[in-house]
């Protein structure tokens, strides 16, 4: 619980505070992010160890972009589908009826809470690919050179 | 320990065929043990356009390799070529080129140059010899271009040489050990010419008269003497007549069969029946013969020499050698050569020609895009417009042109595929195929991005230059060599 109270104070910043309540107390936050976070693994080793592992096939700044680009997407969908199938369960917060349903603040916030989502993967992408990408043979130089500026 | 090659390359085919050594060397074939090669084209028609083309190359082939840090002992440009002043020293009173400028030829007939009239009135018993061994027409040549196939003229005019500062400097740094090789046509007039007398000024050569005597008479000398390999389109006003190429060249053989073959450790014979014509032009720029696989062949003949052993060099047992094919055909590739010719310059020439390839369809798109050019030092966009990528383009220019020309000439010799982006396609005759699942055999598909930028990225890791220049020479040496051997594997090696 300890990871998903830090997770709690982490996106108290930018998420909603219902929404980010039932997240919590579905215990959501933890796989939420960490699938963010292994979409954002899995497409830079994607770009940089399997399109790119033996050969400078996809090499390119727009084959990045687009790795970069479908890896947010992903996140967005996954995020999304999970808030939507939550909604779908329409499980009681409580005995209380008044205390309304979980996930019941409709499409739209989920729709801005996996676009945030989709920026952290993003975000983790572009990390994960200045501080990885130099044991790549041949897409090193995505999105830039450096820090790789090495002999 | 490593020994100088002075090349002295006479006339026309001269120029060729060291245009063709140059184009090995570049590709990083190499002479045995040799420290550097410095030639001296002896030719009186100095703007004839094959002499001008062999010097540019020459210029370019030098600026390239001096733009490297670490020059390089294999590979491409492996070996240094210099001019005899080079060679010698900035203070040798010498013009910096690798021409011998011969003296009184410009614009002069040789009737004048013997001061024939003078002779007539002064001196006629030799007057009256004159007479009897220069006809009006060889009286009446003008020397500025050339001899023109009289190698009467040739042989009095060239005997200059041996006065002049070109040989004293030769002479003077000629060392114990140093080898010297000559390149003349037999069928002609400036070789047919210069060739004996050349190799008579030094085995003769006296002590008091001329630098290191003893060296020089007992100098390893190899020489390719050229039979004809084209001919000459008749016309009303020609004055090189190419019927009389095979008269000559039998009357020059019985010569050389009394006078020289005896004076030469290794003499090599080079020829070919079917030729090509050529329109007979000898102004100014004229003399443009295409490149042609014999003067390849003879270029090989000083690579041989250079690898053979002083003991193998021996003047009472002087080795005569000729050269065959292992297919006679009228298009040759790499494989109607025999497998040691192959082997000589199969993966040397295949190297430069993928070079050539990625210089003229890959480099520009490549260059500041992958990582192989990031890589330190960058070789970005300024560097393609640097001087040294021009000068390795001219170079490039002229390497495919000396491709291209082989290809169309008669034999024509065409190994390889310049024009294509499928590098599976460069080597005609060795294209790699593999089995399908069904075991059939099909092509093994390899293009520049995929296959030759991956090898580069692969190489260059982990890998140190000082300066971009030597960055790119060494790396596509490297890598055009592993891509070759890798890829094409029944490429004799």
């Amino acid at each position: 619980m300890a990871l998903e109270d830090s997770l709690y104070s982490f996106y108290e910043f930018f998420v909603s505070d219902d929404l980010l309540r039932d997240l919590y107390q579905q215990e959501l936050l933890t796989p939420l992010t960490v699938s963010a976070t292994a979409i954002a693994l899995l497409g830079m080793t994607l770009y940089y160890y399997v399109l790119n592992g033996k050969r400078p096939k996809y090499d390119g700044m727009g084959q990045w972009l687009l790795v970069w680009l479908v890896s947010g997407v992903a996140t967005f969908l996954v995020v999304l589908i999970t808030c939507i199938q939550k909604a779908m369960q329409e499980e009681p917060r409580s005995a209380n009826p008044d205390d309304g349903l979980f996930f019941d603040q409709g499409t739209g916030a989920f729709i801005v809470f996996s676009l945030e989502l989709m920026v952290i993967t993003m975000l983790l992408f572009f990390i994960f690919s200045v501080f990885l990408k130099r044991w790549s043979t041949h897409a090193k130089i995505r999105p830039f050179l450096w820090p790789d500026r090495i002999r | 320990m490593s020994k100088k090659l002075f090349l002295f390359a006479i006339g026309g085919t001269g120029s060729r065929v060291t245009k063709a050594l140059t184009m090995l060397l570049a590709s990083g074939v190499q002479l045995p043990d040799t420290s550097e090669v410095i030639p001296i084209i002896i030719d009186p028609h100095s703007t004839n356009s094959d002499l001008l083309r062999t010097v540019e190359l020459l210029g370019h082939y030098q600026a390239i390799r001096n733009s490297l840090q670490t020059k390089p002992r294999q590979g491409f440009f492996g070996t240094e070529i210099k001019t005899l002043k080079q060679a010698i020293g900035s203070n040798a009173n010498l013009p910096d080129n690798y021409v011998f400028e011969l003296q009184g030829v410009q614009e002069e007939k040789f009737r004048d140059y013997i001061d024939f009239n003078g002779l007539e009135k002064t001196d006629k018993a030799n007057g009256a010899l004159a007479n009897l061994l220069f006809t009006e027409e060889n009286l009446d040549t003008k020397m500025d271009i050339g001899f023109v196939g009289n190698p009467n003229i040739g042989s009095t005019v060239l005997n200059q040489f041996r006065h002049s500062n070109v040989f004293k400097a030769f002479a003077e740094n000629f060392a114990d050990g140093d080898r010297i090789f000559i390149i003349s046509s037999i069928f002609g007039g400036t070789g047919a010419a210069g060739f004996p007398i050349l190799l008579k000024n030094i085995r003769n050569a006296e002590a008091g008269k001329i630098a290191n005597p003893a060296f020089l008479r007992a100098a390893k000398i190899g020489a390719v003497t050229v039979m004809p390999y084209f001919s000459i389109t008749t016309n009303e006003q020609k004055r090189v007549d190419s019927d009389t190429f095979i008269p000559k060249t039998k009357a020059a053989l019985n010569y050389y069969a009394r006078n020289v073959n005896q004076s030469v450790n290794a003499l090599y014979y080079l020829g070919d029946d079917t030729t090509k014509s050529y329109t007979y032009d000898p102004g100014n720029n004229g003399q443009r013969n295409d490149a042609h696989l014999v003067e390849m062949v003879a270029a090989l003949a000083i690579v041989d020499f250079m690898g053979m052993t002083d003991g193998q060099l021996d003047l009472t047992k002087p080795v005569g050698k000729d050269f065959g094919l292992k297919t006679d055909t009228t298009d040759l590739h790499l494989t109607h050569l025999a497998d040691e010719t192959q082997k000589q310059i199969g993966l040397p020439l295949s190297k430069m020609t993928l070079f050539s390839s990625y210089l003229n369809q890959r480099l520009s798109e490549a260059a500041g895009n992958m990582v192989w050019s990031k890589q330190t030092p960058e070789l970005s966009s300024r560097f393609l417009n640097s001087d040294f990528v021009q000068k390795l383009r001219a170079f490039d220019a002229g390497f495919r042109d000396w491709l291209s020309e082989m290809s169309q000439n008669k034999r024509g010799f065409s190994p390889f595929v310049t024009n294509t982006d499928a590098l599976n396609k460069v080597i005609r005759g060795y294209e790699p195929t593999k089995k399908n699942w069904l075991g059939k055999e099909q092509d093994v598909v390899l293009a520049f991005k995929e296959d030759y930028d991956a090898l580069l990225n692969t190489i260059v890791e982990g890998k140190t230059y000082v300066s971009e220049a030597d960055k790119f020479i060494s790396l596509f040496s490297e890598a055009t060599e592993q891509f070759i051997r890798t890829h094409f594997p029944n490429l004799p090696k």
